[in-house]
């Protein structure tokens, strides 16, 4: 009997400290024709298990382009990120995946493009920037900004450091006022502010969205402003899912699940969706 | 083709003995509950309608679908869960019996839950025409009718004399009544105990396009304050199929669990950050009421309710559905 539930076996080989409480792991399935037959689309997510403790949801933090291994970013918050976050190098962990739509990454050939992230909404925009680094020629302008709470929330602080470096990147660091510390020489400001000042192209660019749904809010009419049009703006949502395969009914909203139409759509979509999100 | 009582109570006797367990109604106390039979005397078909329905038996109230054991450095050694086993339903009213096929669309798009279909595959689901309702049966309102004999494999439906008319609709069905022939009879075209069932009570049509455009109206919060979010509407509900995915282990073992859950609990929706999308109880009594009729059948063609009535039976706080759906219907 097929058992759509069961997980795959991955190991962890790495595990990086984001901030006080982020972890960054990376995954390689038990497996190794799995390993090599593996792929997904920048966008998707997996249920991600700790035996013992349970299932939980996260993005697949890595980039597509990147074969051979998953990367999850995680904040400990609960019972099954608290049991992730105990584990070492070497220990296995169950992975269901992936599931979801994706950022439509080849209709963004050819245009600029604006991401905006805040906290660990990162992560999902991570596996996006690095897709479209990957096939750099493809893209105009790449834009990322990028703010936390304060300077100890910021995550992949060693990327940010290389997308600083890079020439063909321009990324805009921020966070929110009182978050910095003396030595901070990026900006100080709410995203929405420091995006308006940015002031990124609006003319034949999209713009991928993700962080706190208070983030989001504020920023929709900045990009309003600039004059993104509401189906050039990608979001990611991250309603709180079980099993990733439309059964569950834990993220229906309105007439989708968002675990299947979702997670990616476009703010013109948003519109037509009852707002619990 | 017929069967007479006597040799219904053979029939089902015949089953149990020959090892293949039946779950019928029987009476316990003041109420009615669906749990496996030794003999049919023990089996209770009229009122009061069985307080739970017979869904755990497709859909089971918490259901291993993975085993694994803890080895050293870090392994995991996964274990299959077991088939299902199969078992008869016998005694099921019409409306439980489609609540069958209804909830078979979302276990069914996309992926396949099988833990669930294998179960609608092998279990047969032997259906009682109802005779009695009471006042908080709607299923006429909703499209389904006393006789209606969709999701059942075989259908009995009462004579004036007593003997029972037998429609065996799927093949399923047709092997049970071949395995047992000489229990049956040619139909005497006896006549059939006519019910009409409750009167319909409102506009399934009104109610959806009333949803349709109504998902701010004042009237939720101010119907749903009564409500204390105890979720016994959905545990009832032959059609609520919402769940958990939960883990149980020790040191050495453990299992992953698929458990019922319910749209009515304030921790079903809340995100990791704490933020809740429906973080008050009237926007959970809303998703219950959007999902059954607007949004399932949007999506799967089908509403997700069969007007058994359950949710207003037992609601502690005296909520009916019925009223809420009246009350829309009058708007």
């Amino acid at each position: 009997m097929t058992n759509i539930y069961k997980p795959h076996l991955m190991s962890i080989t790495e595990i990086i400290k984001e901030t006080y409480d982020t972890k960054t792991m990376k995954l390689v399935f038990q497996d190794g024709s799995l390993a090599q037959s593996f792929d997904f689309k920048a966008g998707q997510f997996g249920e991600y298990s700790v035996f013992g403790a349970g299932e939980t949801t996260f993005c697949l933090a890595s980039s597509p382009t990147k074969k051979g291994y998953l990367e999850c970013t995680f904040r400990k918050v609960g019972l099954v990120t608290k049991a992730l976050s105990e584990l070492d190098v070497g220990d296995t962990i169950g992975f269901r995946g992936p599931y979801g739509n994706c950022f439509p990454v080849e209709k963004f050939y050819g245009k600029n493009i604006v991401f905006i992230a805040g906290g660990i909404g990162l992560a999902p925009i991570r596996s996006v920037i690095w897709n479209c680094l990957d096939l750099r020629d493809k893209f105009k302008e790449i834009t990322i900004i990028y703010g936390a709470r304060t300077v100890a929330d910021l995550v992949y602080k060693h990327e940010l450091a290389d997308w600083t470096k890079r020439s063909d990147v321009k990324l805009v660091q921020t966070v929110d006022p009182g978050g910095q510390t003396p030595e901070w020489k990026e900006k100080v400001g709410l995203v929405p502010v420091i995006l308006e000042q940015t002031n990124p192209p609006a003319v034949n660019s999209v713009a991928l969205i993700c962080g706190p749904p208070v983030m989001i809010k504020f920023t929709l009419p900045v990009l309003d402003k600039l004059g993104f049009a509401l189906e050039d703006i990608y979001t990611t949502l991250e309603n709180r899912m079980k099993c990733g395969l439309g059964k569950c009914g834990r993220c229906n909203v309105g007439k989708v699940y968002i675990c299947k139409e979702g997670p990616v759509f476009t703010a013109r979509q948003l519109k037509e969706l009852p707002a619990e999100y | 083709m017929q069967i007479t009582l006597p040799n219904l109570a053979q029939f089902i006797n015949d089953l149990i003995k020959a090892g293949r367990p039946v779950v019928a109604p029987v009476k316990e106390n003041n109420l009615s509950v669906y749990k496996p039979v030794n003999a049919f005397n023990e089996i209770h078909l009229g009122l009061p309608f069985p307080t739970k329905s017979a869904k755990e038996y497709f859909l089971a109230d918490c259901e291993k679908i993975l085993f694994y054991k803890f080895g050293p450095a870090g392994k995991v050694e996964l274990q299959d869960a077991d088939n299902p086993k199969e078992l008869i339903l016998f005694g099921v009213r019409p409306c439980e019996a489609v609540s069958y096929p209804i909830m078979d669309k979302v276990f069914s798009w996309d992926t396949h839950d099988n833990f669930y279909l294998k179960r609608r595959e092998k279990n047969p689901v032997i259906s009682v025409a109802c005779e009695k309702c009471d006042n908080f049966c709607f299923c006429t309102s909703v499209g389904v009718t006393p006789q209606t004999t969709e999701g059942s494999d075989i259908f009995l439906q009462k004579t004036k004399k007593g003997n029972y008319l037998v429609d065996a609709i799927t093949d399923k069905g047709k092997k049970l009544v071949e395995e047992h022939k000489n229990l049956f009879t040619q139909s005497g075209h006896e006549e059939l105990i006519d019910f009409k069932g409750p009167e319909i009570k409102f506009d399934l049509k009104k109610i959806k396009s009333w949803l349709e455009k109504n998902f701010d109206h004042p009237l939720w919060e101010k119907i749903s304050l009564p409500c204390i979010g105890c979720g016994i509407c959905t545990f009832l509900c032959p059609n609520c199929h919402c769940f958990d995915i939960v883990d149980q282990a020790n040191l050495k073992e453990g299992s992953r669990c698929k458990m019922w859950d319910a749209c009515q609990f304030r921790t079903f929706t809340v995100h990791a950050s704490g933020h809740n999308p429906r973080e008050t109880q009237s926007k959970r009594f809303r998703q219950r009421i959007e999902h059954k009729f607007n949004y399932y059948p949007d999506k799967f063609g089908r509403t997700l309710c069969v007007g058994c009535g359950r949710c207003i039976r037992h609601c502690p706080t005296n909520m009916s559905l019925l009223e809420t759906l009246i009350k829309i219907d009058k708007l």
